[in-house]
């Protein structure tokens, strides 16, 4: 009966998810630090993020909230909608950056709410990506393929909302050439699956489901008037370093991505790679 | 003709009668249909050589020529081998094309995921693809998108009906033309109907079978449309999601196959009508060989992909029935058959509605080719007034694949299917599943017959 996987084959390659466009309120956004004056800080967040918090309240928690339960609690009882901070928070591991810091880890492991993370103010006191104005906003995920792996459009939706109008948002689909190459040369070992079929087959089909999703997305945005450059990058590679590429390249302002992975280690594998070398680009972790 | 025995005549009946009862068992002693007609073929050509029933020498073709031909190859119709081997062929060149699966998502999309219009865009789907390729192919194909889209509906627990109904309409649109289904092809052959001839007679049955299979299983599974509009709005978004065009390999090609399939069909009705010497075996292979050209470095592929065990079947099992010819065992059969159908005096149409339900039975139990062969021989030497009779028998051997779900390939792929997603359902479950459905097909069908036909 191989027609009947032929024949189903073709059905569920015809078959997609597009992506809906839906932006997330932010009503309330909470500012957490250890900054006795934060004012500056403040302001700078405000003019680089002005697309989320335009029309939010902002509320700046006291600097001498201290430990993971006080800062949780602080964040429960608040109920914002987006967490802003910056990296190395309760920590002097800005010197070094080797990390993200401990209190930083908890706050995306802790809570739901995304974390809007900016370069550190000690690192970087002149604050300068407060003037890139979130133009250039790029999306990461473990797979932006319209498939069953992405889990929902919440984190492009973010980033939609998150990328100012006239903005450039940067798909990106990367296909981890290592692992492809380990199943391509299991599938050589195999002799009931033709090897060649697979070399030809197998990358095509990866790069070809995120293609339509891409393409949904940017029929979204012409449906919704809004007035963003949408850019594909589907490719294939490893993901860190092209991921670094990628942004340096693009000039990225913004990289959103997740905080939770799918193996649902805050912060684990690639993200969390990049997002300790991204030590002068902002992060929004959904 | 040598005379034959009484006894002779009666070892080559038993003979047949283990060949059907094995062909019947097939799924359980595990081989293939070609297998089990091969072997019947050898033992039946041996036995015929050892009985002095076959005539062995030189053959007188139509223009007078000596040939020394094997007088196996004499059995088989080639024109029938032809004709499936043609359309097998440019089918399955055409289907390459995305054509069958663009017209399958159209019409999900057009039934904007709602389950009484899908079910009824599948069945008509399935009568019209059942007519244009083939039972199985349509089975397949409609059977896989059912499974995909009630998937993305979240309404697998639906399958059942779906397939079954399906599965079932499959035989009914197996009945639309002459080259729907194997039986038609030999009977109409035999009986010299012609494409258009055929399809003008079957059309109208057709649809009313179609609709009121469809109406039953409405009614009899509840399948109804969405609560609310809110539901209606997004199992609409569900179905439009499908991309008709992912399938197609190049506009040119799926352009060219859709203009080559209904000239196909053309070519073959004008063949039929005009008695075409070349016949429409001939037809059937020469737009295989032309839908071929776009792949002529790598047929080898669609060669592969040809169904062998079917065509050896075919083969096999002319050479079988010839050999029974030979040693009158269908003389044997036709006496029997001509009581059944003096029936037709004691009462009007009696016999002849007799021999469809007789011919359903059988085809319910074992392979309807076989039936449609052997029956189709018995006709034609005894050339019987009653034309009906000869209709009876396409009706009976299409629509006996419902009762049961080794009654047809097409139902045997339905309940495929149904395994592989799994949906329970029994040998006795089918049965009882189905009998509803085959009941009403075949009653409108002896009433169709004998009133309209």
């Amino acid at each position: 009966m191989a027609h009947i996987d032929e024949f189903e084959s073709m059905f569920r390659s015809a078959s997609r998810s597009p992506f809906r466009l839906a932006a997330p309120e932010v009503a309330k956004v909470l500012a957490v630090g250890d900054l006795e004056q934060a004012d500056g800080y403040v302001a700078a967040v405000r003019e680089f993020a002005e697309p989320m918090l335009a029309g939010a309240q902002l509320t700046l928690a006291p600097h001498d909230v201290l430990g993971v339960e006080a800062m949780l609690r602080l964040v429960e009882d608040e109920a914002p909608d987006l967490i802003v901070t910056y990296r190395n928070l309760h920590s002097d591991g800005w010197r070094y950056k080797y990390s993200l810091g401990a209190d930083l880890n908890a706050l995306t492991r802790g809570t739901q709410v995304p974390v809007l993370v900016t370069p550190s103010p000690r690192a970087y006191p002149s604050m300068e990506w407060r003037s890139t104005l979130s133009d250039h906003v790029m999306v990461l995920d473990e797979s932006l393929a319209g498939d069953d792996l992405r889990e929902d459009d919440g984190l492009l939706n973010w980033a939609a909302l998150a990328t100012r109008e006239g903005g450039t948002l940067h798909l990106v689909h990367m296909e981890d050439d290592r692992v492809l190459e380990r199943y391509l040369r299991a599938i050589g070992k195999i002799a009931a699956l033709n090897t060649d079929a697979a070399r030809e087959t197998l990358p095509a089909q990866l790069l070809k489901e995120p293609r339509h999703y891409m393409k949904s997305v940017q029929a979204a945005f012409i449906e919704a008037g809004r007035s963003v450059t949408i850019r594909e990058h589907v490719q294939l590679g490893h993901r860190v370093a092209d991921y670094r590429v990628l942004i340096e390249r693009g000039a990225i302002d913004l990289v959103v991505m997740r905080a939770l992975e799918e193996d649902r280690i805050a912060l684990g594998g690639a993200s969390y790679s990049l997002a300790v070398a991204l030590v002068e680009t902002p992060l929004l972790m959904v | 003709m040598h005379p034959v025995s009484a006894q002779t005549t009666l070892i080559f009946c038993a003979l047949l009668i283990a060949m059907v009862l094995t062909l019947a068992f097939e799924e359980r002693i595990h081989a293939k249909k070609s297998f089990i007609a091969g072997l019947y073929a050898v033992l039946a050509l041996a036995l015929g050589h050892a009985t002095g029933v076959l005539h062995f020498g030189p053959v007188v073709t139509a223009a007078g020529e000596t040939r020394d031909i094997p007088v196996y190859v004499l059995g088989i119709d080639w024109g029938v081998i032809a004709i499936i081997l043609g359309s097998s062929l440019f089918v399955d060149v055409t289907s390459k094309s995305g054509l069958f699966t663009w017209i399958a998502i159209r019409l999900t999309k057009a039934s904007r995921g709602d389950l009484r219009r899908l079910l009824v865009a599948y069945g008509a789907m399935t009568v019209l693809f059942s007519a244009l390729l083939n039972n199985v192919t349509a089975m397949l194909i409609v059977g896989s998108l059912t499974a995909v889209s009630l998937d993305k509906l979240d309404q697998r627990d639906r399958l059942l009906p779906f397939l079954l109904i399906e599965g079932l309409l499959t035989n009914v649109g197996g009945l639309l033309t002459l080259i729907s289904s194997v039986p038609n092809i030999i009977v109409g052959t035999a009986a010299n109907i012609s494409f258009m001839a055929f399809f003008v007679a079957a059309a109208p049955y057709v649809a009313l079978a179609t609709v009121l299979t469809l109406a039953l299983g409405l009614r009899r599974y509840r399948i109804e449309g969405p609560a609310s509009k809110k539901d209606a709005d997004e199992a609409a978004r569900r179905v439009d999601a499908f991309d008709e065009n992912d399938g197609r390999a190049s506009v040119r090609f799926f352009r060219l196959s859709a203009a080559m399939l209904v000239l196909f069909i053309a070519a073959i009705a004008a063949t039929s009508a005009f008695d075409y010497p070349l016949g429409m075996g001939f037809v059937a292979m020469a737009f295989a060989i032309v839908m071929l050209a776009g792949f002529k470095s790598e047929v080898d592929r669609f060669y592969r992909a040809v169904d062998w065990d079917l065509l050896l079947f075919f083969a096999f099992l002319f050479i079988v029935i010839d050999v029974m010819e030979h040693a009158k065992v269908l003389e044997l059969i036709g006496d029997g058959l001509a009581h059944v159908i003096a029936l037709n005096g004691a009462a009007g149409g009696a016999g002849t509605g007799a021999t469809l339900v007789a011919s359903a039975g059988f085809s319910a139990v074992t392979d309807n080719i076989p039936l449609a062969a052997m029956l189709s021989k018995i006709l034609t030497a005894m050339e019987p007034n009653d034309f009906r009779l000869w209709w009876s028998v396409v009706f009976g051997a299409n629509l006996g694949g419902n009762l049961t779900p080794i009654g047809s390939a097409s139902t045997v792929v339905a309940v495929t299917l149904m395994h592989k997603y799994k949906v329970p359902l029994s040998f006795a479950g089918f049965v009882r599943a189905a009998l509803p459905f085959a009941l009403l097909q075949l009653t409108l069908a002896v009433v169709y017959v004998l009133i309209v036909l």
